[in-house]
């Protein structure tokens, strides 16, 4: 595990800082406990920004995050790994703090891998109800309008299997497999279904039943009457 | 009767608003900012079927287009037997916001049209569900990324949209010139009613 090459992005630092930045991180990349690469973009395991950047798009949903320079208030949340160095840091500093979100990462890719496994597991449980979330992308075969009106379901609140394949008119076994890919990318909760008689109460419907069957033979019909 | 956000605005849109009280019509509203490809997407559905309030645009410096589009526009859509959804692009200037607040408040369902690749729309996104949330009886939301862009992009901006506070919304690719592609986002909003209209 700990040969896993980890990424780090510096987009959102600032040029005099990257300057600095780069040759001490040839020298720290070298001596720390995991390889490292640097990749574009704010999808790297490793954010590394300046003050200025702290509200760049991105920058919310990154787990890591190595702030250089003044501190600045980050809008990631209280589970995410921050770390600040000085301006004028130094090569000791920067392994020490590669090495503290190599060892981040680790844990944290280890409680994933965990709990995605106790969630991929439970798929298909028949009392189960599942939300996303967050909205995917996914590739084929779930690239379908089937799959995104069943994705779309599940984005609006906790829905069964059942539920799924009737409003989104998947196959129950591509339902399952969509089910298993969102565990398998940590994007799927599973909850437990309520029971006979408990189920929520419909929405007030914003529009009515005939409308909606018409409008749905519409859309079917490839947008003709 | 409540103050009303538009209110006191009235005079300056008579037709519209007489045009939205007259009846209680299936609607579906579109919106997002100047040049994203709304009145685009309501021609691919709706066809001949469209009254368009399109003027010279003389708002260079925020887009280049020559026409947009200064009132709410309308298309509609013809289920057969008399019965039809009315789809109603809302002007994407911010002079216009009182229009998008009354639409919005009447409609079943919105198309919030993005390009994910620009920053200002992921605030005018929030902006707009925001305000969709807050309505009494909130509309069904979907996000229509209409330019090219990597799934990667069209994700992140989903992840942002829920950073922010807006919940899991669909981020879903239309081009607005294609007919099939509306149609599978129409689908998704269809769906979306069945289920929420059905008990469990």
């Amino acid at each position: 595990m700990l040969n896993t090459v980890v990424t780090i992005s510096i987009d959102l630092l600032a040029h005099s800082l990257a300057e600095r930045f780069l040759p001490l991180f040839e020298v720290a990349s070298r001596k720390s406990l995991r390889p490292w690469r640097v990749t574009p973009g704010v999808q790297a395991h490793v954010l590394v920004l300046d003050a200025q950047h702290a509200n760049a798009l991105g920058v919310a949903q990154a787990r890591c995050v190595i702030c250089i320079g003044e501190q600045a208030r980050l809008p990631v949340d209280s589970s995410a790994w921050v770390s600040w160095l000085p301006p004028q840091f130094t090569v000791a500093d920067l392994i020490g703090t590669l090495d503290r979100a190599a060892i981040f990462l680790h844990d944290q890719r280890n409680q994933k891998s965990k709990a995605t496994a106790e969630v991929v597991a439970r798929v298909g449980g028949a009392h189960n109800a599942y939300r996303i979330t967050s909205w995917a992308v996914l590739p084929a075969p779930f690239d379908t309008p089937g799959c995104l009106r069943g994705m779309a379901m599940l984005s609006k609140g906790a829905v069964s299997l059942e539920q799924l394949c009737r409003h989104s008119q998947l196959d129950p076994a591509l339902a399952q497999q969509l089910l298993q890919q969102l565990a398998r990318r940590g994007l799927l909760t599973v909850l437990e279904a309520p029971g006979a008689g408990g189920g929520r109460e419909p929405a007030r419907a914003r529009a009515s039943e005939g409308l909606l069957q018409r409008f749905s033979k519409w859309v079917l019909m490839g947008g003709r009457a | 009767m409540n103050e009303t956000p538009w209110a006191g605005h009235d005079a300056e849109a008579p037709a519209l608003v007489a045009a939205l009280r007259a009846a209680e019509i299936p609607r579906i509203t579109l919106t997002g900012r100047m040049g994203i490809g709304k009145t685009t997407a309501i021609r691919t559905l709706c066809g001949s079927e469209f009254a368009g309030t399109d003027v010279r645009n003389l708002d260079l410096g925020s887009h280049l287009k020559e026409f947009t589009t200064v009132g709410a526009e309308f298309g509609d859509i013809a289920l057969g037997d008399g019965e039809r959804v009315q789809l109603c692009g809302c002007p994407g200037q911010e002079r216009f916001s009182f229009v998008r607040h009354w639409v919005l408040s009447v409609s079943f369902g919105v198309l919030v049209l993005v390009d994910v690749n620009a920053a200002e729309d992921l605030d005018e996104a929030i902006k707009i569900l925001t305000e969709v949330a807050a309505l009494p009886e909130p509309p069904l939301a979907l996000v229509l990324s209409t330019r090219s862009c990597s799934d990667e992009a069209r994700e992140q901006f989903a992840r942002a949209l829920t950073a922010r506070g807006v919940g899991v919304v669909p981020v879903l690719q239309a081009d607005p010139r294609e007919r099939q592609d509306l149609l599978n986002v129409l689908s998704v909003l269809v769906s979306l009613l069945a289920m929420e209209g059905a008990s469990v």
